[in-house]
Order: structure tokens, then C-alpha cells, then sequence
């Protein structure tokens, strides 16, 4: 008898724990929904509580940003490529690249106090290859006093996921980028319904028409049967950057740049821009690589989800 | 006062039509982890219903079940479809396997583990050997690029585990196909482990622990632990990682020394951290899983790692492979090449890349050269000088060999290394600290957590038990807003859920 009502009262305790692990959980997480609605901005000795939704513009950590380096890096930081002869030059400018790189290091940085950008609003959209180049534009960015706000990257993605999805015109209302970058065509450069592919790129450039942009050519390795001719043809003139003569080191797949290979690509990219782009951008090359990326990251697998 | 400055819209926002749709839909973009706040909010609401049908056995299990399936759902979408014909056929399976002798049992079993395997051999190395057919034998054959449904690796062991005990007589087959269903779909563990065998979980099932005011404290530290672990420490260290990784060869040789470091902590964390969330929300349901991980970087040899390093996956691997193989009882040279080939096998469970073989055939060469070596030179073990130079060696060791782990090529693991041991220049320590404060600091406390001897650790433990109930949910409001405070723009998915 005695145990049957121990047994009964370690039940009903059971059940007013469970109750209470429930609530354990709800009313935190109802808290931190409520202050997230309201306008109450609460701080705890000049620490500024952040909101569950918060679009966190600010790095959580303070990362320092800007750098000084020294004036022979500098120096070597100017190198131009003259696109007309890029072609012919591919393997030095990606050896005087590959040394660029290599003879930065923290022995060469003297940090300063964090630039005030106030500098373009960017965001870069495309494919695979736009995975491996944001991180590198990223360090441009900072370098030139602008902001990645986001990183749209869509593997496996043609130009007809991005003219026939509202994916573009949504992150644009977004971010509201003053500036875009466009990286596709990798999966695309065997295609031969190239009337399909061009109307599908007007279709995209007029979806961001009012928008300074770039359009970067896919950095294939073969010939391709006219797509970046396609691109160039819907992009404004003045837009479209050609990768495909580009002599960039493969990564292991054979399909895509390895990581000096979007490196190279970024400067001959930043070169462009600089020199002949019709929407001038200012990117000078990074003294420092791999700053903290703040730009809100969008992964899409067009495998998964193509958008329309 | 507030009333004014809140939006009491907020909560019809939150149980809106659209909202409610969403949470009950499979999201590619936004697969269901333990660390979503979501995920915590829903389990709050599926406890308090918990509380109401805990005495009843029989509904109880039913309702974990649903939770469970549409927990994986809510992970891996359609592949929910798979993973429930998988259930289905392996009950069958081990109860046919049951009722049979001799020659008919053993085949039955092949080919229940063949019908098992072949999901994860197909959606998981399919495009491994197609790849290395083409670099080859220059065939030209077209990628499949499958999605790995999540946690299949798991549960696939965790199938095989039990149809071989079934076979060898150690485990009964589960009487109700509940049972069965309740153990496979059992959503802590369900995506990423531990990797629990039946034999230690159906008994549970009948009679789990009855929750008190300590298994309550004790699960809501675990989950609160895993929490930090995994938001707070292993991803700001991922960031990090990331960074390097994607452009390896302009950083220095102390960055990358320094990477190594920040990688082995990730990685503990990371799947430490999830493991802690899993058996903290069973414990919360009454069942307990066995601790994945037991200190592992204190261990003073590689021995001792694996007995410490996931265990249930090193556990598993021991009993379903090295000791079917033929385990110690074939002479020296056999056992040597029967660990090889069990690490090897762990290697590649971790990935389709020769990257994985490489890092267990490294483990298991190490294991070997131990074996080896402890023949012939006995040391005490307690000896402390001899243990912190075990515990350094084997640190670094399994730290070097994280690399392999953590690159996307071999080029990528060796350039890394070549740093580390080439291009080091100890003196850049001081700059690596003012440019990365923040990096330095989490490494100091991921060491000042991992290399704080237990004792220390359960005596503040045994402390947090002592504080009133009430006061562990502002605990957990104050670690979810640390939480805020401190997450970045993406939260990663666990490390281990690739596998």
C-alpha cells in the first residue's frame, strides 16, 4: 500500500517536472519573442541585448578591418592587367598573383583603426563559382570601404533559375544592393538552345535594370557554344566581364577555379572594374584576406529547388 | 508601460496560418537541428503534452514515434518515405532471421545487411565510384550528385547492429513492431547518433527512468552545455577554419598552426555539443543514451583516444567488423591488419573521399605502431610526466590528422601541413593575437574545457544541482540570449550530419 502511493506520488511529480522542462522552454523563447517585437532596445552596462531576428549589420565579435602594408606590397597591389593582352598573359599575371599572396602576411600588416565605409552596398549572386568567389570579394569589400550584404548562391543553378524565379527581385527588396556582381554560366556551357538562354539573360538584366552590375562570365575550361556571347549580348555594355580566356588553376574537380584560382580571377575582375568597367567600382586589391563575412549567405540547390 | 512598446500582433503572427503551414513543412533550405530555436519552442509545447500522457505507456511511445518521424521530416523531407521502408523490412527481416537454422539463417542475414547497406552504398558512394571509374578508367559516366539523406549512416548501423544480434542470439527481435519503431525512429539520436543498439535501448522501452527534479536538471545542463558548445564555441571556430581553408596558401605557417588547433576544437564541440542535446532531451523523456565522448583529448595514447572519441561509433565498429574479422585471435600480424582494415572502414564511413581512407588508414597505422610499442616498452600509468607527453603527443597527432578532415583536397591537407612545419615562425604569435583576439580566446577556453579534469567539472556540476528548478529557466533564457548575442549570419549544420 505504502508503495503503491509512492509510486503514485513519484508519477505525479514526474508529470509536474515534464510540465515544468516544457515551460522551461516556451517562456524563454516567448521572452526573447516579445522583446523582439517590441521597440524596447534594453542593454546591460553598454552592452546593447541583440534581438533574435536582428539583421546583424555589425560583426558579433569586433574583427579589426582596415590595414596599411608596406609600400613595396602596395606597389606591387597596382598591377593592371591590360585585357586586351590578357590572354597572352595569363601565366605571368597569375605568377606575380600567386607571389602577391603569398608575400602577404602578418608581418606585413600595420592595423589601424576600422574604415568608415561608406562605399557601395553589394550583393553577388550566381552559381557554384560564385560560392568560391564571394569570400574572396568579400576581403575586396572591405578593402574599399563597401559592404557584402549578401551572397546569393545557387549550385547547379542556369540562367534560367535566376530570370524565371522571384529569388533575384526578393533579395534585391531585401538587401537593397547598389551594386551587383552576376557569376553564371558553368552549367550551362555546353548548351546549344542559346535563343532560350540570351532571352532568359535580357530577361535578368531587365530585372535589375537601375542597378549598376557586373556580369561575369563563367571561368570554364573548355569552349563553350556561345553562352558567353549570350551573356554579353543581354548584359549592358560595358558589363560583362569575359573569364573564359582566363588561365586560372583548377581546383580538384577539374570543373572549378581552386582557391588561387578565384583569387586571380577577383584581381583580373577588380582590375576590370577599375579600368574599363562601364559602372566604376572602386577595388583595390586586399592587404588583408579573409575578413569576417557579414553578408547574409542564401545556399540554393537548383538540384532541389529551381525557383519556378 | 511596455504594453505600449510591444506588438501584441507578435503572437497572432506567430500562430498564424502561414506560420503554422510552415512549421509543418519540410524546408530544404532550412532542415530542423537541435540548435534552431524553432525546434526548441515546438519540443516546449510537445512536453507539456508529454506531461499529460507519461503514465500511459502504450500512447506515450506512440506519440514519440509520430514526434520522431515527423522530426525527420522536418530534417530530410521526402526521404522520410526511406527511411520508414528501411523500418519495415528490417523488423521483417530479424524476425525471419529469428525463426531460422543453419544455412537459411546466414543467408537471410546477407542478405538483410545487403538490402541494408545498398541505400547508404547508393546515396552515399555512388558518386565516388563513378567519379573514380572516370579518372580511371576514363569512362565518362554522368554524376548522379545525390542528396545524403541525413543521418542514414546511422541508422543504418544502428539497423545492422541489430539484425546481426538477432542472427547471433544476443538480442531477441523486438515482439511489437513498435518497439522496434520506437528504438530506429527515437528522434535524439535519430540524425547524427549516438549509435544506440537495441540490445541497450528495447529494454528502456518497457520501463524508462521516472523524471525527478535532478534527471531535469541534469538534462536541461546538457542541453544548455550543447548549446554553447556548438553556437557559441564550435562555430565561431568554424568561421575561422572557413576562412582558411578557402585560401590556404596566403596565410602564414603560424595561422595555420593555429587552425589546426581551432579545427580540433570545432570538431569536439561540434559533435560533443550535439551529443550532449541528444541525451539531455531523452533524458528529458526518461531514456538514457550512453555517453559519445569521454574526454577524448585527454587521452595519453591513440588506444585510449578511440576508447574515448565517439564511442558508440568505435564500439560498433569493434564489434560488427574487427572482432567478426577475426579481432586478436589470429596472431600478430592478422590483428594488425584487421585493425587496419576496421579503420580504413571508419575512415570511409565518415565520407565518399579518399581523404576519409586516408585519416583512418593514419589512425589506424597509429593504433598499430601503439600496439607495437606498448609490447615492448611498459610504462607507468601513472607516471605523470609521461602521461602529459602521451597526452601532447596524441593530441597533436590526432590534431594533424583533423586536416585531412577538414580539407577539401589532399592539396589543400598538405599545403596546410607543409605551413605548420616549414614556413612557422612562433615570434608571430603576438600579432596573431592582436589581429585575432577573439579566435585566441576561444582557443584558450576551448583548452581551458577540454584539459580541466573531471573532477573539477562534476564537483561545479553537482554545485548547478543544488540551485531551486525554477531557476534553470533563467538559466536557459540568459544562454539563449548569449546565444543571440554572440551567433553569426549562418548557423552551421552539425559537422556530423554529413555523415
Amino acid at each position: 500500500m505504502e508503495n503503491n502511493d509512492s509510486s503514485a506520488k513519484k508519477t505525479k511529480n514526474s508529470k509536474s517536472i515534464i510540465l515544468l522542462a516544457g515551460f522551461s522552454f516556451i517562456i524563454p523563447l516567448l521572452l526573447l519573442n516579445i522583446y523582439d517585437s517590441s521597440s524596447l532596445e534594453l542593454s546591460f552596462s553598454d552592452i546593447k541585448l541583440k534581438k533574435m531576428t536582428v539583421d546583424s549589420a555589425e560583426p558579433a565579435l569586433n574583427i579589426k578591418t582596415a590595414v596599411k602594408i608596406k609600400p613595396n606590397l602596395l606597389k606591387n597591389n597596382n598591377l593592371k592587367a591590360d585585357s586586351k593582352k590578357k590572354s597572352h598573359n595569363n601565366h605571368k599575371l597569375g605568377a606575380e598573383k600567386k607571389e602577391l599572396y603569398l608575400a602577404i602576411n602578418l608581418d606585413s600588416i600595420v592595423y589601424t583603426k576600422k574604415a568608415d565605409s561608406s562605399g557601395h552596398r553589394i550583393m553577388i549572386m550566381g552559381d557554384s563559382e560564385c560560392g568560391g568567389l564571394f569570400s574572396v570579394l568579400n576581403d575586396y569589400c572591405y578593402q574599399n570601404g563597401h559592404e557584402l550584404v549578401a551572397s546569393l548562391v545557387w549550385n547547379s543553378a542556369t540562367i534560367l533559375n535566376f530570370a524565371y524565379s522571384d529569388t533575384v527581385i526578393k533579395a534585391i527588396n531585401k538587401y537593397e544592393p547598389t551594386f551587383i556582381f552576376i557569376v553564371v554560366g558553368l552549367n550551362e556551357i555546353y548548351a546549344s538552345d542559346l535563343k532560350k538562354r540570351k532571352s532568359a539573360a535580357e530577361i535578368l538584366a531587365n530585372k535589375i535594370k537601375g542597378i549598376p552590375y557586373a556580369w561575369i562570365g563563367p571561368a570554364n575550361y573548355a569552349e563553350d557554344n556561345g553562352i558567353n556571347a549570350a551573356f554579353a549580348s543581354a548584359a549592358e555594355p560595358g558589363s560583362f566581364f569575359l573569364s573564359k580566356d582566363l588561365n586560372l588553376p583548377k581546383g580538384q574537380d577539374g570543373r572549378h577555379p581552386n582557391s588561387l584560382g578565384y583569387q586571380i580571377w577577383m584581381a583580373a575582375i577588380a582590375n576590370w572594374l577599375e579600368t574599363e568597367a562601364k559602372y566604376h567600382l572602386e577595388m583595390k586589391h586586399p592587404a588583408i584576406r579573409g575578413q569576417k563575412i557579414r553578408a547574409k549567405i542564401i545556399n540554393l540547390n537548383a538540384a532541389k529547388y529551381r525557383g519556378y | 508601460m511596455l504594453q505600449s512598446t510591444v506588438d501584441i500582433n507578435f503572437i497572432l503572427n506567430l500562430f498564424s496560418a502561414e506560420n503554422i503551414k510552415a512549421a509543418f513543412s519540410y524546408s530544404f533550405n532550412e532542415p530542423w537541428f537541435f540548435t534552431e530555436f524553432s525546434f526548441l519552442f515546438v519540443f516546449g509545447f510537445f512536453l507539456i503534452i508529454y506531461s499529460f500522457i507519461v503514465e500511459k505507456n502504450k500512447w506515450k511511445n506512440v506519440y514519440i514515434i509520430l514526434f520522431s518521424l515527423f522530426f525527420y521530416y522536418k530534417s530530410s523531407g521526402p526521404f522520410l518515405g526511406l527511411f520508414i521502408l528501411m523500418i519495415i523490412s528490417d523488423y521483417l527481416f530479424a524476425k525471419y532471421i529469428a525463426n531460422q537454422e543453419g544455412l537459411k539463417k546466414k543467408l537471410l542475414l546477407y542478405l538483410s545487411l545487403v538490402y541494408s547497406l545498398s541505400f547508404l552504398l547508393y546515396f552515399k558512394y555512388s558518386d565516388f565510384v563513378v567519379l573514380n571509374l572516370n579518372q580511371f578508367a576514363g569512362t565518362h559516366f554522368a554524376l548522379n550528385n545525390l542528396f545524403l539523406p541525413i543521418g542514414i549512416s546511422f541508422y543504418t548501423f544502428q539497423s545492422i547492429s541489430y539484425l546481426v544480434d538477432v542472427y547471433r542470439n544476443e538480442l531477441a527481435p523486438a515482439k511489437r513492431f513498435s518497439d522496434y519503431a520506437f528504438y530506429m525512429t527515437f528522434f535524439p539520436h535519430l540524425v547524427a547518433g549516438p549509435i544506440v543498439r537495441a540490445k541497450d535501448f528495447l529494454p528502456q522501452i518497457a520501463s524508462p527512468n521516472i523524471i525527478d527534479s535532478r534527471l531535469y536538471k541534469e538534462s536541461i545542463l546538457r542541453i544548455l552545455m550543447g548549446l554553447m558548445k556548438k553556437l557559441f564555441i564550435a562555430d565561431y571556430l568554424g568561421k575561422y577554419v572557413t576562412i582558411l581553408h578557402a585560401t590556404p596558401n596566403g596565410f602564414s605557417g603560424f595561422e595555420h598552426f593555429m587552425s589546426m588547433y581551432a579545427y580540433s576544437f570545432q570538431i569536439y564541440f561540434d559533435f560533443s555539443g550535439y551529443s550532449d542535446i541528444a541525451i539531455g532531451i531523452a533524458l528529458l523523456l526518461g531514456y538514457r543514451l550512453k555517453d559519445n565522448f569521454d574526454g577524448p583529448y585527454l587521452a595519453s595514447n591513440i588506444t585510449i583516444f578511440w576508447r574515448k572519441w565517439h564511442i558508440s561509433l568505435s564500439n560498433w565498429l569493434k564489434d560488427y567488423i574487427y572482432i567478426p574479422l577475426g579481432g586478436s585471435r589470429h596472431g600478430v600480424f592478422k590483428t594488425y591488419l584487421f585493425l587496419l582494415i576496421t579503420m580504413l572502414i571508419g575512415g570511409f564511413w565518415h565520407g565518399a573521399d579518399w581523404r576519409f581512407m586516408f585519416w583512418g588508414l593514419a589512425h589506424g597505422l597509429a593504433l598499430v605502431l601503439h600496439k607495437i610499442w606498448s609490447t615492448y616498452v611498459k610504462i607507468n600509468p601513472k607516471n605523470m610526466l609521461f602521461s602529459f607527453l602521451g597526452v601532447v603527443l596524441t593530441f597533436n597527432f590526432v590534431s594533424i590528422c583533423w586536416i585531412f578532415f577538414r580539407s577539401s583536397s589532399f592539396e589543400i591537407a598538405f599545403e596546410s601541413i607543409n605551413s605548420i612545419f616549414t614556413k612557422i615562425n612562433f615570434l608571430e604569435a603576438y600579432t596573431f593575437t592582436m589581429a585575432r583576439p577573439e579566435i585566441t580566446i576561444l582557443i584558450l577556453l576551448s583548452m581551458l574545457i577540454v584539459f580541466t579534469p573531471f573532477k573539477v567539472k562534476n564537483f561545479l556540476i553537482e554545485k548547478s544541482y543544488k540551485l531551486p528548478a525554477f531557476t534553470y529557466i533563467i538559466l536557459i533564457t540568459l544562454t539563449l540570449q548569449l546565444i543571440i548575442q554572440f551567433k553569426d549570419d549562418l548557423i552551421q549544420p552539425f559537422i556530423y550530419f554529413q555523415f
